[in-house]
């Protein structure tokens, strides 16, 4: 048993180079089969057939290892057996700067290992049905093996510059999946929208860990040497560097670095005004939207927040902006996902408000809150675009909700594990969602009251954006034109089993069940290192914002009825005129895009025209001109290269009376 | 010291216009001609300088042996017999500007040789006894021994390796004469047909023909030029 | 006396020499047939065995004392090996013109300009 899970430890570094060797063998079946196999009469179908098939078993078989490897250690966490382990390899040495690879096994990596591996799993299934008939089938499950060795890395992390070389791999991945229809015009370009974006945010991050290792080098070599298997800004450490910091780092450095590194996942986790990449990337296929844009990428950013979550709970002002950019990004993505009427678009919003929610929660103090929410928010958002992309599938790629509606006798798989996930993420009557929701807004109402109540209202209008896709997509009578196909049992199955943790995993981590709660699991390891913010009684006890919640989520729900349910239309015409200029601020995404391109192309132009003209005028006029003296005196040395050897000998001739000459001026 | 003066200045004139011949004259019969001219002039030159046994050699190896090696090359290679320059009027001036200022360099190191003790008495007076070519068998046989041997094997390899480079070779090809033959099974049927009686015609001239391998070469170049290329298939 | 200039010394055999040697070098940089630029490159080291005898017969060592007469005749004995080279030297060079010839059916030096890249 001992040694059985001493190798378990030992080779949890397999779990993300079991899909980075998938990524390569298919990359080489790809160039491979076809060579072998193929004959000048078979056509690409044909000789793909095996690479099809071989690819998505490679891919789904990494990703069912990875999860069997996971599971022992999900095991142990939760009958409170687990350590942490970590191992550390030198990398990258320069002098004695050693920056270190390894891995680290606590709850929260653990957590996500989890999450990953399993969600990974079921849409890899799903993919199967889903992407089926793509020409790209291959290579998508080539990506798909290439984000979720990147993924496991980054959650796998033991220190800063670790997982940002994997926070970067899986920008890379995101983009090329993003970008996986490049031949549309909307994909490509919400692909390097995405990439912009995260450059962005990806910038300060690496400022943010430059300045730290700056500031603090010294102290890591001193500590280093007392704890020779840690890694240099290894996450462990950071946790003593806060404690130990002397009080001028305390004051504005901590602050500063703070923020610049919460830029990272302001970009990743898509926060208010960084936000605006992660609904166009809807362009991408809904497996992606699913898997990336919604359980597992995005929370990235969580998840780093609270790798460094020491550093964040030293600066005050840190803790604030974050805990107002979450609420406010939750607001704005509640409000635009209110007006969207394409389905993804608008579970895009939701995502986005959902992680605002995490973000805020993060910011207020209840890290555990938030990571129970990315872990809840992970299983059903996954499978609530799953089921989008089950309906987009089955109505012929169509994804705006007016030609929907009427599909709950059509497609009663989808529709019931949508309505389950709507009920979960609206955090109603005990599901998943109502648990990990009720903790966020338990510590937002200890950190700030508007906080609070900005957090609730928005809650109400999660209830009733969701509801109303519901209503327009599943209930009412058909308004498309498409043909609708029948369900896939490839692509239900996924979304039946997905629906479980959707249903239970809250009630399961609540602390109500035998289980321990999710927040001492992994809270317990985060206030290692000094923290101070265990929730404070507010004003209302737990059980009262759970009822306080829910409420609110019903009423959302049930005005959503009022509104979209055509039975049930008593709203009249007036108030709904009267909201006109509200929707329409709304459904124009409160402007950021128009701002940003207003910014772009009124203010930053000019410098980067003035720049450009620099750059040509100046910059390459002294570069080519360089080039062209070089050229030109090359031309000039040129002819003396006849070929012919009597102009060889006259110029050996030559420098040789030239030398003797400068000798005899030498030595007299 | 008379008849030294004057030989002196014989053979000078004589070595200088003959060398001037060898440059310039038009015909390269005349040039190698004057070039014995210049040989012994030079030969005689030795002989006032008490290097008698030099002289001989310098006779019988550059004015008999070398320029015979000439002539023969001449007739090997003379059915052009150019005459004229191989630069240009602006480069013929700038070699001459370069050989000028060799001179002027070399001019004053020259003169300087007036600050030199004439040959001592004693000196003489060896020569005069013994003679400079016992003298000079001494030294190489002695000092010189070793360099003297490994001359010897120097005239060995020269003479292994000019034989090498000036024959046809071993098998009968001229190796100097080969063309690169592009893959056949890209070409034409009609230019393969074409190519195949090239070599056949080259297999029969070859039998009785004394310069076979000039015929295969221009028989391939031939076949090179005019065989029409198709664009490869299938790669 | 007037005519001391005329009587052969050192600087005699040396302008001689010099005088060889650069009309050689014309040749060789100037020359068009391959044949000729071997002649007048054999000018330039008979040019050289000039200045070798030369300096032999005027600079010699002080062989008076003792077993010296060993020694002082090096210029000779180099002589004699410059001549072996240059025959050699001969002997390849025209070699390599008749295979020069057989493959570019020219002495024409104009025609040797493979050396351009």
């Amino acid at each position: 048993m001992d040694s059985w899970w001493m190798s378990l430890q030992q080779h949890v570094a397999w779990v993300p180079v079991y899909p980075l060797l998938a990524f390569a063998l298919i990359v080489l079946l790809r160039g491979v089969l076809p060579a072998t196999l193929g004959k000048e009469s078979s056509t690409w179908q044909q000789w793909n057939a095996p690479t099809k098939t071989a690819s998505m078993l490679l891919t789904v078989g990494a990703t069912f290892l990875g999860l069997l490897h996971t599971l022992p250690f999900v095991y142990a966490l939760l009958t409170n057996n687990l350590h942490v382990v970590e191992m550390n390899q030198p990398w990258l040495q320069a002098g004695d700067l050693v920056l270190s690879i390894g891995y680290r096994i606590d709850p929260m990596s653990v957590m996500m290992l989890f999450v990953v591996t399993f969600i990974s799993l079921f849409i890899q299934i799903y993919t199967h049905g889903y992407m089926g008939h793509d020409e790209g089938y291959a290579k998508f499950y080539g990506y798909l093996a290439l984000f979720n060795f990147s993924m496991l890395g980054l959650v796998l992390s033991t220190n800063l510059f670790q997982m940002y070389v994997f926070w970067e791999l899986v920008g890379v991945s995101s983009y090329l999946l993003i970008g996986f229809w490049y031949t549309r015009p909307d994909a490509a370009a919400a692909c390097i929208k995405a990439f912009l974006m995260n450059r962005v945010g990806d910038f300060g991050l690496l400022i943010g860990i430059l300045s730290l290792l700056f500031f603090t080098y010294g102290w890591w070599q001193s500590y280093l040497g007392v704890h020779p298997s840690e890694a240099l800004l290894g996450f462990s450490g950071i946790a003593a560097l806060v404690a130990q910091a002397p009080a001028w780092f305390k004051s504005l450095p901590i602050g500063i670095i703070a923020f610049l590194i919460f830029m990272g996942p302001m970009a990743k986790s898509a926060q208010v005004p960084l936000h605006t990449w992660l609904p166009d990337a809807m362009a991408g296929p809904t497996p992606i939207s699913a898997l990336i844009h919604a359980a597992t990428m995005v929370a990235a950013g969580i998840y780093l927040v609270g790798r460094v979550y020491p550093l964040f709970a030293m600066s005050p002002n840190a803790m604030a902006a974050i805990a107002i950019i979450g609420t406010v990004t939750a607001v704005v993505g509640a409000t635009i996902a209110l007006t969207q009427t394409d389905i993804k678009k608008a579970l895009a919003y939701s995502t986005c408000s959902q992680l605002g929610f995490m973000m805020a929660a993060m910011g207020c103090g209840v890290p555990g809150a938030g990571l129970f929410h990315l872990f809840t928010h992970a299983f059903f958002k996954a499978m609530l675009f799953l089921c989008s992309g089950s309906v987009i599938h089955a109505c012929d790629d169509e994804q705006d909700m007016r030609h929907m509606g009427g599909l709950w006798s059509k497609l009663p798989v989808t529709a019931i594990t949508y309505l389950i996930g709507t009920i979960a993420i609206s955090g109603l009557f005990l599901t998943s969602g109502f648990w990990s929701k009720d903790s966020i807004l338990a510590g937002a109402q200890a950190y700030s009251k508007p906080i609070f109540w900005t957090l609730a209202a928005t809650a109400g209008m999660t209830a009733f954006y969701m509801f109303r896709t519901f209503i327009m997509t599943f209930m009412g009578s058909y308004r498309g034109s498409a043909h609708v196909h029948h369900e896939m049992p490839v692509m239900v199955a996924p979304l039946a089993v997905l629906a479980v943790p959707s249903i239970a995993v809250g009630w399961a981590l609540s602390g109500q069940g035998v289980l321990p709660s999710f927040e001492t699991l992994i809270t317990g390891h985060l206030m290692h290192g000094g923290g101070h913010h265990a929730v404070a009684a507010g004003n209302f006890t737990h059980a009262q914002i759970g009822w306080l919640s829910s409420g609110i989520g019903l009423t959302g729900a049930l005005l959503a009825l009022a509104f979209y349910w055509k039975p049930l239309n008593f709203v009249p015409g007036a108030i709904q005129k009267a909201c006109m200029p509200l929707y329409t601020f709304f459904a124009k995404k409160w402007y950021f895009d128009e701002v940003y391109n207003a910014f772009v192309s009124k203010v930053y132009m000019v410098f980067a025209n003035a720049s450009s003209t620099f750059d040509r005028g100046v910059i390459d006029g002294l570069v080519t001109g360089v080039g062209s003296t070089i050229d030109a005196s090359g031309g000039l040395a040129r002819q003396l290269q006849t070929g012919r050897v009597q102009t060889y000998i006259a110029v050996i001739f030559f420098g040789l009376v030239v030398l003797s000459l400068l000798g005899l001026l030498w030595w007299h | 010291m008379l008849l030294e003066t004057i030989l002196f200045w014989v053979f000078a004139t004589a070595a200088v216009g003959a060398a001037l011949s060898v440059v310039f004259h038009p015909s390269i019969i005349y040039s190698a001609l004057m070039l014995i001219v210049a040989f012994l002039s030079i030969a005689g030159v030795f002989v006032l300088n008490n290097a008698d046994f030099l002289a001989v050699v310098q006779t019988l190896v550059y004015g008999v042996g070398l320029t015979i090696i000439i002539l023969f090359g001449i007739m090997f290679t003379g059915d052009k017999l150019l005459s004229d320059r191989s630069v240009t009027k602006r480069q013929l001036a700038a070699y001459m500007v370069v050989a000028g200022m060799a001179f002027a360099l070399l001019l004053p190191a020259a003169l300087h040789g007036y600050r030199v003790i004439p040959t001592p008495a004693a000196l003489a007076a060896i020569y005069q006894t013994e003679g400079s070519t016992a003298l000079l068998g001494t030294a190489l046989f002695n000092t010189y021994a070793l360099p003297f041997e490994l001359a010897s094997i120097l005239l060995l390899i020269a003479m292994v390796g000019a034989i090498l480079i000036s024959k046809r070779s071993l098998s009968g090809v001229d190796e100097t004469s080969i063309k690169y033959t592009p893959n056949q099974s890209h070409l034409t049927p009609e230019a393969q047909e074409a190519l195949e009686g090239t070599t056949t015609s080259l297999a029969a001239s070859k039998a009785n023909h004394p310069n076979a391998a000039d015929v295969e070469a221009a028989a391939n170049e031939a076949a090179v030029d005019e065989i029409p290329f198709r664009e490869p298939v299938g790669v | 006396m007037m005519t001391d200039f005329l009587t052969p010394q050192l600087p005699h055999f040396l302008i001689l020499a010099t005088t060889l040697f650069v009309i050689g070098l014309v040749g060789v940089t100037t020359s068009r047939n391959v044949i000729r630029v071997l002649m007048s490159l054999e000018l330039m080291l008979n040019a050289v065995n000039i200045n070798m005898v030369a300096f032999n017969n005027y600079l010699s060592p002080a062989y008076g004392s003792g077993s010296g007469a060993q020694f002082f005749m090096s210029g000779q004995a180099f002589a004699i090996f410059i001549l072996t080279v240059s025959a050699a030297e001969a002997a390849v060079g025209l070699a390599i013109v008749i295979a020069l010839y057989r493959k570019y059916k020219t002495v024409d030096m104009e025609q040797f300009s493979v050396l351009k890249g």
